[in-house]
């Protein structure tokens, strides 16, 4: 089971590390379907000027587009499918996880700032039925080179730097 | 629109929002006290008690209690439960016949009160100091905003309970949203819900905050035909914002939905900077409010005010006859 989680954190810090050398918070992601990744997603919040922009939602959105494409439900495809993501997702993304069904989420570090499954809230496991199912979550996979990425983004974000470099904090 | 400022005028609306802090009826925590038998033993007793057991997380407490009546005994605190560990009580030279009473457990309240309401129920087991915050006092008053701003509240709600019309039309969930910025009056986005259309994350406030990184030119969703109803004013950042780099956010803004935001929803506003969020109606699980408060969510970097109520029946007259119900 390890091993499996760590063949497929392996594409996501390729995406986070993408994400950093574009001066981005350092997030990726990937949604696992039948053996398969059918969707990545990167931190692309400076990129759309959208503060919301988290590589969680990339990815939904192309889990969505895949699905058009082939004619399946996104429903179904969500329930069968594990998210894969560096980082806990934030309180926002845990909302969005539970809307589109997902049943697992695997992820690295623990979020401190924002952590929507288990540090600040847990919205993976709340009463909130309207928002639809709970979602599993495993923490803790590759846990080191999670946080030397995000270390690796703040240390650029000192006073000293120049101000376009200093990028907003957002996930 | 003056029909709508003069109807429902003594009907409260606009409801502030408020941490559970401010709202919460006192709790109480025992102490030890003594009575003092003789008032002249006051000061000694007093001086001691402050340097052997300083009332260290129950500072608002004031040490003695006294009686309106002359002959009473003056109450003194010696100190909370946990500190009084039966060895250190027995080294206190208290409980000394011609000073002090033996001491006995006494009730008091936990924390400094925050509202003159809280206030008012602490002093009833116990004297406390209580400074007021006119902030929150103000927030609730009732009178918090002027005649001339809630007016100008509901026509931006107004405009939000047409968009959700329009969605009820649509059948989709009939919640709408627009976000103002309030120092200028002008309209940046507006918005009605599709969650059920295309894409489950299509709420109306996820809309908005997109639509609104849109007329910046950013924004990261495609809209369908309903595209034609959001208004995405073309206009020229009006902060000043000189790094274009930098993600557009609401900083400033406030934001009028009929509905009582989701978690998702709600983060995505904290991400997004918004300053003020008015809404019409709770929902079962909503974020600002019901089932959490995430404006004030301890450990977040942003906090929000957080205003429900507005036009609150036309909010609720929408989900009649609506199967969802969220
Ligand atoms: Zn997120
Ligand atoms: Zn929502």
């Amino acid at each position: 089971m390890e091993a499996v989680h760590h063949h497929w954190m392996e594409e996501t810090f390729l995406l986070a590390e993408e994400a950093l050398k574009l001066g981005e918070v350092p997030v990726g992601c990937a949604f696992v379907y039948k053996d398969q990744i059918i969707a990545t997603g990167k931190n692309e919040v400076n990129e759309t000027k959208n503060a919301c922009r988290h590589a969680e939602i990339v990815a939904i959105d192309k889990v969505l587009n895949w699905c058009d494409e082939r004619g399946d439900k996104s429903e179904d495809v969500f329930r069968e499918s594990a998210l894969y993501v560096t980082v806990e997702p934030c309180i926002m993304c845990a909302g969005a996880l539970r809307q589109i069904g997902v049943s697992l989420v695997v992820y690295g570090c623990k979020n401190d700032r924002f952590g929507g499954c288990g540090s600040i809230i847990s919205v993976h496991q709340a009463e909130l039925p309207t928002l639809g199912q709970s979602f599993h979550c495993i923490g803790g996979v590759m846990t080191d080179r999670a946080v030397q990425l995000l270390k690796d983004f703040y240390k650029g974000e000192n006073p000293n730097c120049p101000e376009s470099k200093r990028k907003i904090k957002s996930e | 629109k003056g029909d709508l400022a003069d109807k429902n005028e003594s009907e409260p609306f606009l409801q502030p929002v408020l941490d559970d802090v401010y709202l919460r009826p006192v709790e109480t925590v025992n102490v030890f006290v003594c009575t003092l038998k003789n008032k002249k033993d006051t000061a000694v007793v007093l001086r001691k008690f402050s340097e052997d057991f300083p009332l260290e997380n129950l500072s608002h407490l004031k040490r003695i209690k006294s009686s309106k009546t002359k002959d009473a005994p003056l109450q003194i605190i010696v100190c909370s439960l946990e500190v009084a560990d039966g060895e250190a009580f027995k080294n206190l030279d208290i409980g000394e016949e011609s000073v002090l009473s033996k001491p006995y457990c006494v009730s008091v309240p936990r924390y400094p009160p925050l509202t003159r309401q809280q206030y008012l129920e602490a002093i009833q087991y116990w004297p406390v100091s209580f400074h007021e915050d006119k902030h929150i006092a103000s927030l609730l008053s009732g009178n918090y905003f002027t005649k001339e701003e809630t007016c100008r509240f509901k026509r931006h709600m107004m405009m939000a309970v047409e968009y959700a019309k329009h969605a009820k039309a649509l059948s989709k969930e009939p919640i709408g949203a627009v976000i103002v910025d309030p120092s200028t009056d002008m309209v940046i986005a507006k918005s009605h819900d599709d969650r059920h259309g295309n894409h489950p994350l299509h709420h109306a406030v996820m809309i908005c905050i997109d639509l609104m990184a849109r007329s910046q030119g950013g924004g990261m969703w495609k809209f369908g035909k309903e595209c034609d109803l959001y208004s995405v004013p073309c206009m020229q950042s009006s902060k000043g914002d000189n790094d274009s780099s930098l993600p557009y956010l609401c900083t400033g803004y406030d934001l009028f939905v009929t509905r009582e935001p989701c978690v998702m929803c709600a983060m995505a506003l904290v991400h997004s900077r918004i300053q003020r969020v008015f809404y019409g109606s709770s929902s079962k699980d909503g974020a600002l409010g019901t089932k959490l408060k995430l404006h004030v969510q301890s450990g977040l970097n942003h906090r929000y005010q957080v205003f429900k109520g507005l036009l609150e029946k036309e909010c609720d007259k929408l989900f009649e006859n609506n199967s969802n119900q969220t």
